[in-house]
Parts: C-alpha cells; structure tokens; sequence
C-alpha cells in the first residue's frame, strides 16, 4: 500500500469557538465580581448624608461664634501631630490603592496626602511651643500661613485627582513621576517659602472674616467636591462617598471656621483643626473601606479565578483527551480513506492536487511528485474539463453534490472512466477545497458499451434481416418478435402480435395446428426446419422455419424460430433446374448429333479406305505405277479426313464439355520423360538433324492433374515442333516454382522456322497455320493445337506461345499454383471410362499418321530395308504388331514365339538385330539374352529388350544395347533402329576416366578392337561429350574430380535418350552398399579394375559389338 | 473346309467390302437387316457373326441380345464391326457381350484379320 498524498503533514487545527477562550472568562467572571461588590445605588441616602453634614457644620460654626475658647499650643500641636500621621496614613494607603488599582486619582490623593503629612508636620514643628516664642506676632503669622499653604496644597491635589481621573476616562495616563515631582517640588518650596520670605499678616478682617485667605482652599475643595458629585461614582462607591465626605469638611472647616479665626487657639481655630482631623479620618476610612473592599473583592476574584482555573484544567484535561480522540481518529480516517476501495481526492480552488487515496494513485499512475506539479484538470479528459468545472462551481456555489461520470487520463495514457461526486471543503466558513470520491468504472462502462453495441446490432440485425424472427416460451406464449414477424403476422390476421400471445392469438386458425406441431417438436429439444406454403396477396410463397430450442439450466425454456421466405431461391431452383434440364437435353442432342456425325462420315470412308486398300494390293498386277500412285494419294486422302474427323470431334466434346479432367497424383518428371521417349523415334526419323531433349528438375513433388491429356497436348507440341523443326532441337522442360519443387509450368521450345507475331494469336484457331500453304508443305489438320489448348484450359491450365520467326518457338503450359477446384477431392474421382480410354487411343492415331509421314521418302527408309530383324516374343499380337511396324520400315523380319525358337533362329537367320521380350514361359528373355550374349555365333548381335515396366532391373540387362517398354510405340522401334543399325557403322565408346595413364592404355586397347574411342577426365566432360555425340557404349571410373562417377550416371540416366546407354563401371576397390545399390539400378555392369579385368571387359564389349580382331596382349 | 462368316451390314458398298476382304479365306453369309440376320442364323447357323451396329428396324445390340438368348447360338463368336468408334464405344460394346470390336473405316485390314482368327480359335 503505497504511503498516501499528503501536501501539508500536519492536520490544519480549526480556530477555537468564542466560548473557549479561558482569558475572557476570566476577565468576565472579575467583571462580575466587581459589579457584584460596587453595590446598589445609595445617591439619595448620602446626598441627604451631605446635606445633614453641612448643616450641622455650619450650625456648630453658628453655635461656636462667639463663645469664649481659648486652648493651648498644646493641643493645637497635639492635633496637628495627630493630622500627620493620619494624613501620612491616608497618603500611604491612597499610594498603596494606587499600586493596586493604577488609578491616578488615587496618586493624586496619595501624594497630596503625604505631601500634606509632611506639611502638616511642619506647621505643627514650626508652631510648637519648642520653636516659637508664643504670643509673637510671627508665630502669629506663622500659624496661619503654614497652616493654609498646607490646605491649599492638599485641595490643588484633590482637585487635580479629579482631573487625573478625568484624563484617565479620556483614555490618556498621566505620567507617574512628574506626579512625584510636583509633590516633592512642591512641598519643599512650601517649606522654603517659610523659612525664607517674611509673612504678612493673616488676619485681615473683611466682611465677616477675619482670614480671607482660608477662602481659597475652601473654595478648591469645593470645586473638588462638586467634580466628584458630577463624577457621580459616589452614589455606589463607599470610598468616593467617604471623599465626599471629607470634602464636605474640608469646605466647611475653612468657610465656616477659619476664615472666621479671629485669633490662635479660639474656637473656631480648634473646630477648624478638628475638623481637620476628621476629614482626613473620612479619608481615612473609606479608604479602610476601600482597602477592605479591594481584599474582599480579591478574595472572591481569587476565588472565581480558582474556579475558573478548575474549570478550564478540567477543560484542558477534556480537550487533550478529545485531541487525543480526534488525533486517533483522524489516522483512522486516514488508513480508511487510503485503503478505501474508491479514489478519494482533495483539490484545492485552482485546481491544485490536496490530497489524493492509494486507490487513486493505483488507478491512475502518478507519482508523489508529479501530482504537485500536475492540475487536476490536466488529468482530466480534456472533453470533461468542462463537465468537472461545473460540478465544482455548483458544489462551490453550495448546490447540493451529484453523482455524475467523468474520465481522467491515467499516467501511462489510458482513459479511466470515474463515477462519482464532489463536495465542497470549508474552511473559516469559506469555501477552500472540493473534496471528490469516485469509482472505477472503465471496465464496466466498456462492457456496457460493448454490451449496449452488441445489443443494438443484434436488434438491428434483427430487425434488418428480414425474416421473420420470435421466441416462444414452453407454453408456446410468444416472448419476443420483430417487426417482421408483427408485420407478416398483421397482414394474415388483422390483429397485431403482443407479448404473451398464444398461437391462436397469433396466427390464423388454420395454422395454429401446424404452428403448434412446430412448437411441441422443437420443444422436445428437436432443432428442425419446416417448409411450408401460404399464399401471400394472392401469390404462393415458400417458406423455411428454422426452429431452435433455448436451453436454459433446467433444459428447454423455449425456442427461437427464424421464417425465412425462401420464395426466390425457389424459383431459381426451379429455373435452374427447368436450365440445366434443357441444357442435358442440348447436350444429349449435340452427343447425339456428334456420334451420328462420326458414324456417317466413317462408313463411306470405310468404303473408300477398304477398296483402295484392296487395289493397292494390285493383285493381278494389271495396275501400272500411276494408277498405285493415283491409288495412294485416295489412300492418304482418305486417311487424312478420318485424322480430320477424329480431330474435329475431339475438339467439339471438348467444347460441347463432354469432355471432363479426370485428376490424379502424377508425377510429371516421369511423364514428360516418358513422352519425350516414346517420341525419340520420331525425332530421329527427322532427315535433319534434330534432337529431342528433356530437361526435369530432380525432386519435383507430385501435382494433381489429367495425365491422358496432359501427355496428349506434350505429345501434340512435340509432335508439331519436330514438323517445324529441321535443325537444331526441340527441348521438353518442366519448370519448378520459386521454391524449386512444385512444377508450374512445361515448355516446349523448337528451333525451328518460328511463327510471326501476328499468328501467333491465330494458330490456335481451328484450321488456321502459320502461314497460308503450311497445311501443304507440313502436313496435319491445323487442329492440334486448338486442342490442345482446349485441353489446357479444360485442366485449368494455360497454353502461351513466345515465338522469333526464323529462330523457333516455344509453347508454354502454364500451370500456376493450381487451386484446387470445389469438390474436387484428393481421390481421383470416379473415371468415366470413355476420357482417357479414348484420349490414349487417338493420341495413338495421331502419331502414328505424322509418323509414317516423316518416314516416307528420306534416305533412311532405303537403308533399313536392308536389314534383318528377329522378333522374339510369346505373345501373338505384340508380335504382329512389331511385325507390322518393321515391315512397314521396310525390314526384313523373323519372328520366334519363344526362347528356344529365337535362339535357333538367331544362330542359323543371323540377323542384324533382336528384339527379346522379357516376360515369357519356358526360357525366360534373360537366359535367352545369357546365352546369345554367351554364343560366338550371336554375341555381336544387337538386342534390345521389350519390358513391361520401363528400366526394370537394367543391371541385369548386360549385352542388351538398348530398352523398350510395352506397348512398343513406333517411334521408339524407330529410334532403336536408327541407333542400333544405321548409325552404328563401328562402335564408338567413350572412356571417362581422370587417370591419364588408364585413359590412355583403353583408348589404345579398345582402338586396336576396332573401336572409336572418345575421352573423358571427368563425369562434368563426359556428359559433355555424350551431348556432343551419344556413344554407344561407356567406360566409367568411380572417383575423379570435378564429378564423379555415380553423379554421372544419375545425370545421365535423367535424360530419357540415355537410358538405354550401356555404361560399363571400372570398379577400383570394394563398393558401398549404396553405390553398389545405385549402380545395380543405374549402371550396365560393374568390373573391378585389376586382376580379370582384360577378361571381362573383352567379354562385355563382344556382347555389345562386333570386334574386329583379338587385341593382342590384353590390357 | 474354312469357316463360315455371317456379315450383317446394311451398306451395300461395304457389305461388299467386306466380303471382297474375306471371301478368299472364308465362308461368306450376308444379311443386310437384323431381322433378315436373325431369320439366317437360326436357319444357317455360321461360325462367327461380324454384326454391324447401325441397322434399319433391328440394330445389331438387338441381334445381339437375340443370338445370346438363343440356346444352340449363345456362345457364337459375334464381332462389332462398326462406325461406331466414339471414346467408350469399344468398352460399351465389349460389355455387351460381343468377342470383338472393330472400328469402321477398317485403315488395316490385319486388324480385321486378327480380330476373326482369334475369335475362331478362342485358344490361342
């Protein structure tokens, strides 16, 4: 759990309520307090207190006029003594009132009164019997004047005093030292004045004073006097009431007393002196009162301060714990708000990241330090800043929070989507922060969305199909339908279809059974299509019902069904049908109208062939040598239309599409080195000198194709090339596909007289050649090669022709990556018969006619008439036809039916050339090729072995000169012929071998034999050589440079013109039981080099040709 | 005493042709429809029946059909000579139950020949 966001670390402390704060209270409590002890208002009670002092006073001073009082200095010391020290005892306590109060009042009266004691002191000093001789008139002066400068100086205070506390009221304090000082300064020039400026006389009698003067002081305290009755704080305070007092006898004392002081110690001068005194006792005791006023009031401020003091410790005690609780719980909220499930945020007015939970930070991927630097409304999605803006203003405002849904960008960009709200953070009852809580809900809000897709696409996909589509519950209530199924339903019934329908609520009565059925089976758990009709606006309409059951947890529920009107693809079944029954019949027709063409057109030629035939014959010989010519152009007529024939009705099934590919695996190497095998004979009948080569890559992987045609159309380009050919070669090439493997294409390229570029499109136009008059010159029906392109197309192949006139052409099947048609499967499909049956037959036709044609006339009919062939073989029409075809070359022929015959007949007809077949009973075509190979009288004479299956067994085959495959093709016999009888006038033998030495010592061995000798010092050379000119026999070394001795052969073997080629191998050491496997399946034979090597090899050159002398002396 | 050979050939000019071929080595019946060929063979059965295909009122499947179902007939050698040399015909005839099939126009007559010299020595 990561640490959570906390910008400030120590939780904000809210501001006190007003009711805590303890100093107030206090302050308030000893508020109370005083107002408790002020008192209630006595104005009344001592105004009359006032009135009744001055009356009496004044009465006293009425009653004293005139009495006979004289008193001693005595008493006047006595008293002023007395004075003194009340004086300085009121001065002291008023200073002391002062200290604790800090009222200037009381330090005007404080030092006024202490001034005053020190006065007084002086004026009871200075008029004492110790210092003053009485009854002098200075110390009568004296008296009066200490006296009343004393008075004077303590009313000026107390009137000031009442200035100080006015100044006070006006809230500025009077400065305490310069109070002092005026006291001091003041008291001593008072005393220096004494002491130094002589005294007038007191008593001046004016009116009905005898001391004027004592009216000034008088006055003054009467000034005061009236100050503190306007300052009003009497009616309630003890102590201004006892100032009151004392200032009401201060006034009095010297209105009413003194002034009328006609002389020392009268009566007057006595009451003014005790009056005196008493008025400092009213100060002193209310300032007694006051003291014991202000130790009261302490005590029960200290009072409520304890109490107050209590309350607030149990206060403290309280809020500490409360703290304490809060402070706990605050972490608690903490822990909750960081481990809460929902991302909680605190944000400041601007935007400002306050505070953000583990979930938030979770969510949406950023760091401590980029959330302060980030604004929130970076995060947020910016086509949500302003949904956010608006729900702080509201909540800001102070409209209640909402639920509303917002997207932020996570860190690593992915859009989160958040449910949530936000409230508004006060503080000091302004609005500081928003706090918000919001909930993941982007997986949810993408399912909804996804959910919310795929249910609007399914309804529309139900709503759009067409169909008609609805559920039924298990009681065949409808539950669900679209408007197709309310619309289809509405136009049969009137009434539209609701939820909770049964049948007979929804269709029409005479469907509600049938529907009903549909239901029942389906519900059975029986998914199922019904078919049904109904006529729609008149018209007859098909439909299909697909019935679905829903399988809910306890089995079927329901079932859907989906009515599909299948009208159109009805019809179109029923048109095509109705089509494809009327093109059969077409086809049947244009088969028909095919075979009777056939028919028609070969029973007058039977005529015409047959009886030529017989004329031919000339049996009665009264023919002459123009008639048999005449005779043999209707002949050659005559087979030239059935060619035609043929040919023009193969192209028609092709196009009438009776004609089908029939597909299997082929191997198409092997097949084109076959065909151009059975073709060499035609090659070699050519008068120039053409050759015919195959070129197949090795490792070609099996293609699915039509063999028959295929190798018809090979047969087809091979055949047409040679025709155009007269020197040079025709090439038959496989070419592999980039990856070296699955042929795509065969190539037939001639050398030939070429076709000019504007044919090149019309040559595969029926009847349409080369050139106008090619058709005279070359031959053929000028259909080959339409149908041979025909077939191409019919194996979804291609024919293409790249031509240079003058230098050849080259006809290309483009095969391609064949894709494998619909249907077609790996299996070969069921054969009809008649295709290939057919296809091999006319393929057959075909080259037999060009090649009878290539032989007629060249010299080399001339010169196979001279030659001798014996035939041996066991079976009669594999006989016949060898006869027919030999015969046909001009040759002479014996036949044998067996082993035993043959080899008679070869002793005693010595022909110049057997043909042995391999398959016959009693003496096996290997022991008879053993034994005429073994007998001097034969051994020279050429065989060529008559196989079943091509190369079978060739190591076996030693002394044979060369192979046919059954059936024996006539261009194959040819080609042996050629080889075997014409072109062998000496043997000619090529020696491969890289040792110079045994080069040199066979090509001497075998020229002194009689032989041509060519060489070789490697396989790569010896091919060469071969290509140069075929030899007709090999000797091969095993190891030489450059290639050996076993690539030689394979390559060799590659090319079908050679796999008949005796090579002899010169074995040096023991074999591998590969290489010996491979040369028992490629080589002729194999001698060892060494000793009996001379031997064997003479022996094996014996049954290969006819040597001319006995070499002497051997290898 | 050479075989005898029944030609069923409605085509005058190679009913001649035939016989013209065959008349040397053989014994030589013709009918020129099947139903005169059916009347003829009952009455003079030959050793082997060269039956053309296209026949006016019975065609030679039918003759065909007839000879198999005719007891002392059933195993007469009866070769197809005909024009009928479409892909499948050979097969199709062959499955009929007929010895042999050559094809009109006959380009060599060894063929013919061989077609009758083994259906009469069925041995060989």
């Amino acid at each position: 759990m990561p640490e959570p966001h906390r910008l400030s670390p120590e939780h904000p402390s809210g501001p006190l309520p007003a009711e805590s704060d303890p100093r107030r209270r206090t302050i308030e409590a000893v508020r109370a307090v005083e107002e408790q002890l002020a008192g209630p208002d006595l104005g009344r009670e001592r105004v009359i207190v006032y009135w009744s002092l001055l009356g009496i006073i004044g009465l006293g001073s009425a009653l004293l006029w005139n009495t006979p009082w004289t008193s001693s200095a005595a008493l006047h010391t006595l008293l002023e003594t007395l004075a003194t020290i009340v004086a300085l005892i009121v001065g002291g306590l008023a200073l002391v009132r002062f200290y604790s109060r800090k009222q200037a009042t009381f330090l005007f009266i404080g030092t006024g009164f202490v001034g005053a004691g020190v006065l007084d002191l002086n004026h009871a000093l200075l008029t004492s019997d110790f210092l003053l001789a009485a009854g002098s008139p200075e110390a009568e002066n004296l008296f009066a004047w200490t006296w009343t400068a004393e008075r004077v100086f303590l009313s000026l205070f107390l009137f000031a005093s009442l200035l100080a506390w006015r100044q006070e009221r006006e809230g500025e304090s009077v400065h305490e030292g310069s109070v002092y000082l005026t006291a001091v300064t003041l008291t001593l020039l008072n005393l220096l004045f004494f002491e130094w400026v002589p005294l007038t006389d007191a008593h001046v009698p004016v009116l009905w004073m005898s001391r004027p003067a004592e009216f000034l002081p008088g006055i003054l305290f009467l000034l005061a006097f009236l100050g503190y009755l306007a300052k009003g704080a009497w009616r309630r305070d003890d102590f201004e009431h006892w100032l009151m007092i004392s200032l009401v006898i201060a006034t009095m004392l010297h209105v009413a007393f003194m002034a009328r002081s006609t002389a020392r110690f009268d009566g007057m001068f006595d009451a003014a002196h005790l009056l005196k005194l008493t008025s400092y006792g009213a100060m002193l005791t209310g300032l007694l009162i006051s003291v014991y006023q202000t130790f009261r009031r302490e005590g029960e401020v200290l009072g409520a301060l304890t109490a107050a003091n209590e309350a607030l410790g149990r206060e403290i005690e309280v809020r500490a714990k409360t703290e304490e609780a809060v402070k706990e719980g605050r972490t608690q909220l903490q822990d909750f708000l960081d481990n809460a499930n929902d991302l909680i945020q605190s944000v400041a007015l601007d935007g400002t990241i306050l505070y953000v939970n583990g979930v938030w930070k979770q969510t949406l991927g950023y760091t401590d330090e980029q959330l302060t630097e980030l604004n929130l409304l970076q995060i947020v999605h910016p086509a949500h800043v302003d949904t956010v803006r608006s729900e702080f203003d509201r909540v800001l405002r102070g409209q209640p929070s909402r639920r509303f849904n917002v997207e932020f960008v996570a860190a690593n960009g992915r859009v989160v989507i958040l449910s949530g709200s936000v409230a508004a953070q006060h503080v000091g009852g302004k609005p500081a922060a928003t706090q918000g809580i919001f909930r993941d809900v982007t997986e949810q809000r993408i399912a909804e969305r996804q959910l919310a897709d795929s249910q609007a696409n399914l309804t529309a996909l139900v709503e759009n199909t067409g169909d008609a589509i609805w559920s039924v519950d298990r009681d065949h209530r409808l539950i669900t339908f679209n408007s197709a199924f309310s619309l289809a339903m509405e136009a049969r019934t009137g009434r539209e279809p609701a939820v909770g329908h049964l049948p007979f609520d929804v269709f029409v009565a005479g469907d509600v059974d049938w529907y009903a059925a549909v239901y029942r089976r389906v519900l059975q758990g029986d998914r199922h299509v019904a078919l049904r009709t109904d006529e729609v606006d008149g018209q007859l309409r098909y439909f299909e019902l697909y019935a679905n059951p829903i399988q809910g947890d306890d089995g079927i529920t329901g079932a859907v069904l989906f009515g599909k009107d299948v009208t159109p693809r009805v019809r179109a079944e029923e048109a095509l049908r109705v089509a494809k029954d009327e093109a059969e019949a077409a086809n049947k027709a244009k088969s028909d109208f095919l075979a009777s063409m056939s028919h028609e057109l070969r029973t007058p030629l039977n005529s015409v062939i047959g009886f030529t035939n017989i004329l031919l014959k000339n049996k009665d010989a009264h023919l002459d040598d123009k008639e048999i010519g005449f005779l043999q152009r209707v002949l050659a007529n005559g087979k030239h239309l059935l060619e035609l024939i043929n040919e023009v009705l193969d192209l028609a099934k092709i196009e009438a599409g009776r004609m089908e590919a029939v597909t299997e695996s082929v191997d198409l190497g092997r097949l084109v080195v076959e065909t151009v095998q059975q073709l060499e004979g035609q090659a070699r009948a050519k008068e120039g000198n053409v050759q015919l080569v195959a070129e197949v890559p090795e490792g070609l992987t099996p293609i699915d194709t039509d063999p028959a045609k295929l190798k018809q159309v090979i047969i087809n380009l091979v055949g047409n090339a040679l025709k155009f050919t007269q020197q040079g070669s025709v090439t038959v090439r496989v070419d592999a596909g980039s990856e070296g493997a699955t042929p795509v294409a065969v190539a037939v390229e001639d050398t030939g007289i070429g076709i000019s570029e504007d044919r090149l499109e019309a040559i595969f136009e029926a009847f349409q050649q080369a050139e106008a008059g090619t058709a005279r010159k070359y031959g053929g029906t000028g259909l080959g090669l339409t149908i041979s392109r025909s077939l191409c197309l019919l194996m979804g192949y291609d024919l293409i022709v790249e031509s240079t006139p003058g230098s050849g052409s080259t006809f290309t099947i483009v095969m391609g990556e064949r894709p494998r048609r619909q249907g077609q499967a790996q299996t070969p499909r069921v054969v009809p018969f008649e295709v290939e049956a057919e296809a091999a037959t006319e393929v057959a036709d075909v080259s037999a006619t060009s090649a009878g044609e290539g032989l007629s006339g060249p010299a080399f009919h001339r010169r196979l008439r001279s030659f001798r062939v014996l035939v041996i073989d066991d079976e009669k029409d594999s006989r016949e036809l060898m006869t027919h075809y030999l015969e046909d070359f001009g040759c002479h022929v014996d036949t044998a039916r067996g082993g035993q015959e043959g080899l008679v007949l070869a002793r005693e007809s010595r022909p110049d050339l057997i043909t042995l077949d391999l398959m016959m009973p009693e003496v096996t075509g290997w022991e008879v090729l053993k034994q005429l190979k073994s007998d001097p009288g034969t051994r020279h004479i050429p065989v060529v072995v008559v196989s079943i299956v091509a190369g079978e067994g060739r190591g076996r085959l030693f002394g044979a000169v060369d192979l046919l495959t059954k059936p024996v093709e006539r261009e194959d016999l040819l080609g042996v012929l050629w080889r075997h009888l014409i072109r062998k006038s000496v043997g000619r033998v090529l020696v491969v071998d890289d040792e110079e030495e045994i080069r040199d010592l066979l090509a001497d061995y075998l020229g002194r034999a009689g032989l041509d000798v060519v060489v070789a010092d490697n396989g790569q050379a010896g091919l060469e050589a071969v290509r140069r000119e075929a030899p007709d026999a090999v000797l091969l070394d095993m190891g030489m440079p450059v290639m050996d001795g076993l690539a030689f052969l394979s390559r060799l073997r590659t090319n079908p013109s050679y796999s008949g080629l005796p090579v002899l191998v010169l074995a040096e050491g023991p074999l591998t039981e590969r290489e010996r496997a491979e040369l028992a399946e490629k080589a002729s034979g194999v001698i060892p080099k060494g000793q009996g090597m001379a031997r064997e090899l003479r022996e094996a050159l014996e049954s290969l040709f006819t040597l001319q002398a006995e070499p002497n002396g051997g290898l | 005493m050479s075989a005898k050979i029944a030609v069923v050939e409605d085509n005058p000019d190679n009913r001649l042709l035939v016989n013209t071929l065959l008349e040397d080595l053989y014994e030589i019946s013709e009918y020129e429809t099947g139903v005169e060929a059916i009347e003829g063979l009952s009455r003079d059965p030959p050793d082997l029946v060269l039956l053309d295909i296209s026949l006016p009122e019975m065609d030679g499947t039918e003759v065909l059909e007839w000879i198999r179902q005719q007891p002392d007939l059933a195993s007469l050698p009866v070769v197809a000579l005909t024009a009928h040399a479409m892909s499948g015909d050979r097969e199709k005839y062959l499955a009929m139950g007929f010895n042999d099939y050559v094809t009109k126009p006959i380009l060599d007559e060894s063929v013919l020949f061989d077609a009758i010299r083994r259906c009469l020595s069925p041995t060989a």
